[in-house]
């Protein structure tokens, strides 16, 4: 690789801003699929950036990467837009139900670990949360990688508490029944 | 493990690869190609993304595209097809608009090859539709082709790819490619490249390029002078060829090329400018009847002391600077922005110094927007991937230059214009990447600081940003108007225009004009989303710096509330005179690669006078002009201090003189005035008086009964927005011992 002192200051920044960087994007970017793509841009331009250009007048090095991602994240509002005309037709959990999905939630399965074991069949899960509608798999991202509460989660992404509940628990229950976990 | 941890451990190792994008990002200067730039590009659908070192496998849909032949590729001989397609491509030059088209490669090539050939011309990315192969079989399964390019022994003879006009053209350019045709939807069942073994080729003629390379691209409309210099009053609201200087305003051209400064839009190449009032002409006599000023004699009884000469003929010495440049205005008092060559730079002046404040590099600089009061300016220019991406505030007051780091969002994009209101303080940049267009949003304190606040719009066609109030930003996109909020992104319907117009905005992005194919011109007012159409025949429209006047027809109007009145206040004309109202003392202007200093015509003395833009006509009895001469003289030697130079060394001396065109009051109050003594030696000082050139008064005596005489005094007091203004004063003569003297100090 280049410059040694460009990647260990690279490598830093990266590690220091991955999780805030990737949590952006997630929230931010129209399509959850395409979050990857625009992490890796990000970085690419910050790195490119910093390899023509140096980083001594980079005070904050998250707020610049940030200020990439919002630009990255070009579809951000016409995503917001199609997300609301999708709200309406949802149903929603009642209190009970989700409760009930709650406590099977934080119930141990010995299941589970093997499951992730199984790096085929934890992919085959995976890929079934991200083939749902572009919201699921944000909600599935910042609710248990970012650890943010569904309500945040849900005005982090400008919908009803109760979408993101219904989202969330509906594809859980799906992958109950299609995975047995 | 219950499922809260199952799925945290799950999304954690899935979503991403966090190893592999750090070790991508050191190693691609390309970035990697988006998916979402491809959604809702029709005929991007069903596309193989080639990138290079990935390949990305896109699969969206249907097929689209648009062909502009009807005939179909295999009704064709293949020498026609030749001929056909190069005549088709000529016209496709410069155009943003993607098509599908077919590449017959010069001689079948790798996998390998070919991607390097398709993507020579693009950012590392061409979407593959189709790929032929030297044994006649053909795939359009994107799966199919991602496999080809990733590794395999193939011979390729051509490739259905979707790109733009432009794209394509280069592509024909390229010795590796020997055809490059258009296709319409039946082609990709039927057509194949061609075969060049059936190409006579003595039968092609190629045509001559319908459309010019970006440098000497023909603009619509070529009502602005191309000489900067024959016309002070720049010149936006008009249309200008972007290569060459000067472009006062905000011309939106057809979207062309690839180029890396790309349209102008709203852009101003900034250049020489020499103020009308320093021309040879400008110190004529106002008004068109004016006769040669008399050499100032006084009547035939009296005359000035032995020795005293004046001179009533005064014209402001050029202050010339050894400042290099090509283009200079003043922004502040004292404060003037320089570009020379690719530096863009502000120096404070005084006529004893000139001191270099601070300097940018900023190849091919452009203004975007210019304070309406001064002080302040922002700069478009190309940024270090070539291509029109930065942007940098220029603030004379606070005596800096800020990058505002747009370049870092447009990357390898073209800004195709940047657009700054100053009343909500978003700059809009109207991005153009890989034919689409971003509309994006940046908040901008004065102080420097920006901020990104997100991309609110975008479209695979033109768009043009054409004006913004409150939050709210218009575009034109074809013949509509839309309304796009600038921090929800909000887009709404405001109307359809008759015609696709031509489009110009102005510096403060508060207006936009439009054009129409018949002539018409409309002014669009958003904040009464009303269209202003103007009646007279000039379809000049200057607003310069102003966010609600403009000039047109040679009047100044101001526009509120949807409508448009006359306004000739100097306020509202130095908001369009930007370059030469900004300092009251100077006027910068750049020839010979230097900077020039003038008097500024935009002084305290005219702002506090009501001017008058009428032509005015001398209309006085025989004698007043001689004495009027005369007290002009024995002003200026006062007001220059110049007494001594003009043979007045005593006290005695000056009173005497005075005496000859003042009347004993006034004569009395200039002493006092200037601090001059009866007797003793002379000291003085220049009493607050400003010299003046008799040539450039026109006197009006409209009233006298043989004793007294009153009347007005117009002086000129330069030019402003092209037309002679004058400020007039009262004066009044009085008769003392039988001869006419003047009553008033000047």
């Amino acid at each position: 690789m280049g410059n040694p002192d460009l990647d260990s200051y690279f490598d830093a920044v990266y590690a220091e801003t991955f999780g805030a960087v990737s949590r952006f994007v997630a929230s931010h970017a129209a399509r959850f699929q395409d979050s990857e793509d625009i992490i890796q841009n990000v970085y690419t331009r910050f790195y490119k950036r910093i390899s023509d250009k140096g980083f001594a007048d980079i005070d904050s090095p998250e707020a610049f990467l940030i200020n990439i991602a919002k630009f990255e994240c070009r579809t951000v509002f016409s995503g917001f837009m199609r997300r609301k005309e999708r709200d309406v037709i949802l149903s929603e959990f009642d209190e009970e139900q989700s409760a009930a999905i709650e406590a099977d939630m934080s119930r141990d399965q010995k299941l589970l670990e093997d499951v992730m074991a199984d790096k085929i069949l934890a992919k085959q899960i995976f890929d079934d949360i991200m083939s749902g509608d572009e919201t699921v798999g944000k909600i599935f991202y910042l609710h248990f990688v970012c650890d943010m509460k569904l309500e945040e989660v849900a005005d982090k992404l400008g919908i009803k508490t109760a979408t993101v509940k219904t989202k969330l628990y509906r594809t859980i229950e799906k992958q109950k029944k299609k995975f047995g976990i | 493990m219950n499922k809260n941890e199952f799925y945290k451990q799950l999304m954690s190792e899935y979503t991403f690869d966090a190893d592999k994008i750090r070790e991508n990002a050191k190693r691609g200067a390309k970035r990697q190609k988006l998916q979402p730039m491809y959604i809702g590009m029709t005929a991007a659908a069903a596309a193989c993304v080639v990138t290079v070192g990935t390949i990305a496998a896109v699969n969206l849909g249907g097929r689209g595209g648009v062909s502009i032949q009807d005939s179909g590729l295999t009704q064709l001989s293949a020498s026609d097809r030749l001929s056909h397609a190069l005549e088709q491509l000529e016209q496709e030059r410069g155009s943003s608009e993607s098509k599908d088209f077919l590449i017959t490669f010069s001689a079948p090539m790798s996998p390998a090859e070919a991607q390097a050939v398709l993507t020579a011309y693009t950012d590392g990315s061409m979407p593959v539709k189709q790929l032929y192969f030297a044994d006649g079989t053909r795939i359009s399964n994107t799966g199919d082709i991602a496999k080809v390019f990733a590794g395999g022994s193939y011979q390729i003879t051509g490739a259905a790819v979707y790109c733009s006009g432009d794209t394509a053209a280069k592509l024909q350019s390229d010795p590796e490619v020997f055809l490059v045709e258009s296709m319409s939807q039946n082609d990709f069942d039927n057509a194949a490249p061609v075969n060049i073994d059936e190409v006579n080729t003595e039968e092609i003629s190629i045509p001559e390029p319908a459309v010019t390379e970006p440098a000497t691209v023909t603009t619509p409309g070529s009502t602005a002078p191309l000489n900067p210099a024959e016309d002070n009053s720049g010149s936006d609201g008009t249309v200008e060829d972007p290569s060459t200087e000067e472009m006062d305003g905000t011309v939106e051209p057809a979207a062309t090329t690839d180029a890396v400064t790309e349209e102008t839009d709203d852009s101003e190449p900034i250049t020489t400018e020499v103020p009308a009032e320093t021309t040879p002409a400008d110190t004529t006599a106002p008004g068109t009847t004016t006769p040669e000023p008399p050499t100032p004699a006084a009547p035939a009884e009296i005359s000035l002391p032995d020795g005293v000469t004046l001179q009533p003929n005064y014209s402001a010495p050029a202050l010339n600077t050894y400042i290099g440049g090509d283009n200079a205005f003043f922004l502040t008092d004292n404060v003037m922005f320089v570009r020379n060559g690719d530096y863009v730079e502000l120096y404070r002046y005084s006529p004893d110094s000139e001191k270099l404040l601070c300097s940018e590099q900023l190849e091919d600089a452009k203004v975007v927007w210019v304070s309406e009061n001064g002080g302040k300016l922002m700069l478009t220019g190309l940024s270090s991937y070539g291509t029109r991406g930065r942007t940098l505030l220029v603030d004379a007051e606070a005596e800096y230059i800020t990058d505002l780091s747009t370049e870092d969002s447009v990357m390898t994009g073209v800004l195709s214009s940047a657009s700054y209101n100053a009343d909500s303080g978003l700059l809009v940049l109207n991005i153009r990447d890989e034919g689409m267009y971003y509309v994006s949003v940046m908040t901008v304190d004065m102080d420097g600081s920006a901020s990104y606040v997100g991309t609110v719009y975008r479209s695979d066609s033109k768009i043009s940003t054409a004006a913004m109030n409150g939050s709210t930003i218009y575009l034109l996109k074809g013949s509509s108007l839309f309304a796009v909020d600038a921090y929800s992104g909000d887009t709404r319907y405001v109307m359809s225009l008759s015609e696709t117009p031509e489009m110009n905005r102005n510096y403060a992005f508060t207006h936009a004009v439009f054009t129409f194919p018949d002539g018409t011109v409309n002014i669009f007012d958003p904040a009464s989303e009303s269209l202003i159409r103007l009646s007279g025949s000039d379809p000049t429209v200057t607003f310069g710096a102003s966010s609600h006047s403009f000039l047109n027809g040679g009047i100044c109007y101001t526009i509120s509330g949807g409508n448009i009145s006359a306004d000739g206040g100097i306020s509202a004309l130095a908001a369009i005179e930007y370059k030469k109202s900004f300092s009251s003392e100077y006027a910068a202007s750049a020839s010979g690669g230097l900077v020039h200093v003038t008097a500024s015509a935009y002084s305290r003395l005219n702002r506090d006078s009501l001017l008058t833009f009428s032509n005015i006509t001398e209309s006085a009895p025989a004698g007043f002009r001689q004495v009027l001469d005369g007290a002009i003289g024995l002003n200026n030697a006062l007001a220059l201090q110049t007494l001594e130079d003009s043979g007045m060394t005593k006290p005695e001396t000056v009173s005497s003189s005075l005496a000859v065109y003042y009347s004993a009051s006034a004569a009395q109050k200039l002493l006092a005035k200037c601090g001059i003594e009866s007797y003793g030696a002379l000291r003085y000082n220049n009493g607050g008086l400003t010299a003046m050139n008799a040539a450039d008064t026109a006197l009006v005596i409209s009233s006298e009964n043989g004793y007294a005489a009153e009347g007005v005094l117009y002086v000129k007091a330069g030019t402003f927005a092209g037309r002679t203004a004058y400020r007039s004063m009262n004066v009044r003569f009085v008769k003392e011992d039988g001869f006419w003297k003047l009553d008033t100090i000047l």
